[in-house]
């Protein structure tokens, strides 16, 4: 999961730079603790950009969630809001930086969506996720 | 009734204005080529909107040409629907011909009829379906968009459709359901200066003769109108056209639904208000040289489509996608006009 999120980065960055810049704006010098699936790292949003590391010292937010909770939220079938009530997502941090945070989704959003090559890393995510729903326990073949 | 001489001649006319235009970036031009083959069925239990898209892809310097996108909407009870995207290898469009391929989707026309087969990659939908025109094409040109922008039309404002739209495993047989087609192709950016309000309007009993078509386009303050038009037809004849000062719109009220589908669905992490722009009530009234028109649309139903705007990094243009009810009535000519039925518009909001 950190390989692909630092690819979507990546992928903006050389497909559009600008929102890249103004993605890396709102939380530029502070850091992300982030868990999915069990597996944690950290975004280093030192400038002038992020770099996806293996972990931060000092995040000013922590984010758990799943590969199954994200794809909902790429898919509308949970909206961000109830997938935060029925803690599908759990984030953790100070308000200011938590309104910080909802900034930068919703420009790494407008910068994905606009990146041409987007589909192809979503169908790369899909591919993830679905692996993944696969291996959690309580899930058997038929 | 369409004689087989009349269909005859409606293909040849159709196969005359209605073909892909497609961008002249492909001569190595930048370009702002935007170009749409739109469909609208609307069958007893089901109504089904498509769109095949052209757009010139203008963010990536290592993306050069045309991008498909193929826009799908159905409504049973509720909307379902999304947005596939489709890179410049995936799609087979050629420039003065009727045929496009995006992925596994297509579109065809020969025999006189247009042929859909669709299947969404990630929502359970899919559709069979053989369109056959009623009337004669209508292409308009060069309607006022934004200022130094315009966009062109081919209407094809009745049709009739048969085939299957299958929706999560449900099947719905379509017979001979009244339909709708446009194209639209022009130069302009997403997020310019422009809004729009469009509509057609078929009847709910398949055996009145009235269609109809408004258009209206303006600032996107919506301040100044640059154009209307009211088209009607009578079976397979333009009946009138209104145009500009003599249509008079009035909106009413405030729509307020339930959640809003919005498509691409991951649009909904980046636009997630619910608040939609379309009027409670729409009346389009058109009044000149003794005829007389006046159109009651009343939305029940909107989805949305979020564009992301081509002039900025994180601004969208929003079609609202409608459907309601539209009654018509008036007089043109020496005949009465009277028709209750299904109308979808558009309410373009950026």
């Amino acid at each position: 999961m950190a390989g692909l999120m630092a690819e979507s980065f990546d992928l903006i960055l050389r497909e559009l730079p600008a929102a890249h810049t103004r993605m890396c704006g709102p939380l530029s010098g502070s850091a992300l603790a982030i868990e999915i699936d069990g597996e944690k790292f950290g975004a280093d949003f030192a400038p002038p950009g992020v770099r996806i590391v293996a972990s931060v010292s000092s995040p000013v937010a922590h984010v758990h969630s799943s590969t199954k909770a994200i794809l909902d939220l790429i898919d509308a079938k949970l909206s961000l809001r109830d997938s935060i009530l029925c803690d599908d997502v759990f984030v953790l941090g100070p308000l200011p930086d938590l309104v910080r945070l909802r900034e930068t989704l919703s420009r790494y959003i407008h910068g994905a969506i606009r990146c041409p090559s987007s589909p192809e890393l979503l169908e790369r995510f899909r591919r993830l996720a679905m692996r993944h729903e696969n291996a959690s326990p309580g899930v058997t073949d038929e | 009734m369409v004689t087989p001489a009349f269909a005859d001649r409606i293909e040849r006319e159709v196969r005359a204005v209605d073909f892909f235009r497609r961008s002249p970036s492909r001569f190595g031009v930048r370009a702002f080529h935007k170009e749409w083959q739109h469909f609208i069925i609307h069958g007893e239990s089901v109504q089904l909107l498509v769109n095949f898209n052209l757009l010139d892809a203008l963010w990536s310097e290592q993306e050069k040409g045309e991008i498909g996108r193929l826009i799908v909407l159905a409504r049973e009870h509720d909307w379902d629907g999304d947005v596939d995207s489709f890179r410049p290898d995936e799609i087979d469009v050629v420039p003065g011909q009727l045929d496009a391929r995006f992925g596994r989707n297509t579109m065809r026309f020969f025999d006189g009829k247009f042929h859909l087969s669709l299947s969404l990659a990630h929502r359970p939908i899919e559709a069979e379906l053989e369109l056959v025109p009623e009337i004669l094409p209508d292409k308009i040109t060069n309607l006022p968009l934004a200022p130094g922008l315009a966009i062109n039309w081919v209407v094809l404002a009745r049709l009739r459709a048969t085939g299957t739209i299958s929706i999560d495993g449900r099947v719905h047989h379509i017979d001979n359901a009244l339909a709708y087609h446009d194209h639209n192709w022009g130069e302009f950016r997403w997020g310019d200066d422009f809004a729009w309000e469009w509509g057609s309007g078929l009847p709910s009993d398949s055996a009145n003769p009235w269609s109809l078509l408004f258009v209206r386009s303006g600032d996107r303050g919506r301040h100044t109108t640059r154009c209307q038009l009211l088209y009607l037809w009578r079976e397979n004849e333009r009946a009138r056209i209104f145009l500009d000062e003599a249509i008079r719109t009035t909106p009413q009220g405030s729509f307020a639904g339930p959640q809003m589908l919005k498509i691409p669905r991951v649009m909904g992490l980046a636009v997630d208000e619910n608040a939609c722009d379309v009027p409670e009530r729409l009346t389009i009234t058109g009044n000149t040289e003794g005829d007389f028109l006046q159109v009651l649309f009343e939305p029940q139903e909107v989805s949305q489509i979020v564009i992301p705007n081509e002039t900025d990094l994180e601004g969208v243009t929003i079609v609202n996608e409608t459907t309601g009810k539209l009654t018509l009535e008036g007089s043109v000519g020496d005949e009465t006009v009277e028709m209750e039925g299904h109308g979808v518009f558009e309410f373009v909001r950026n």
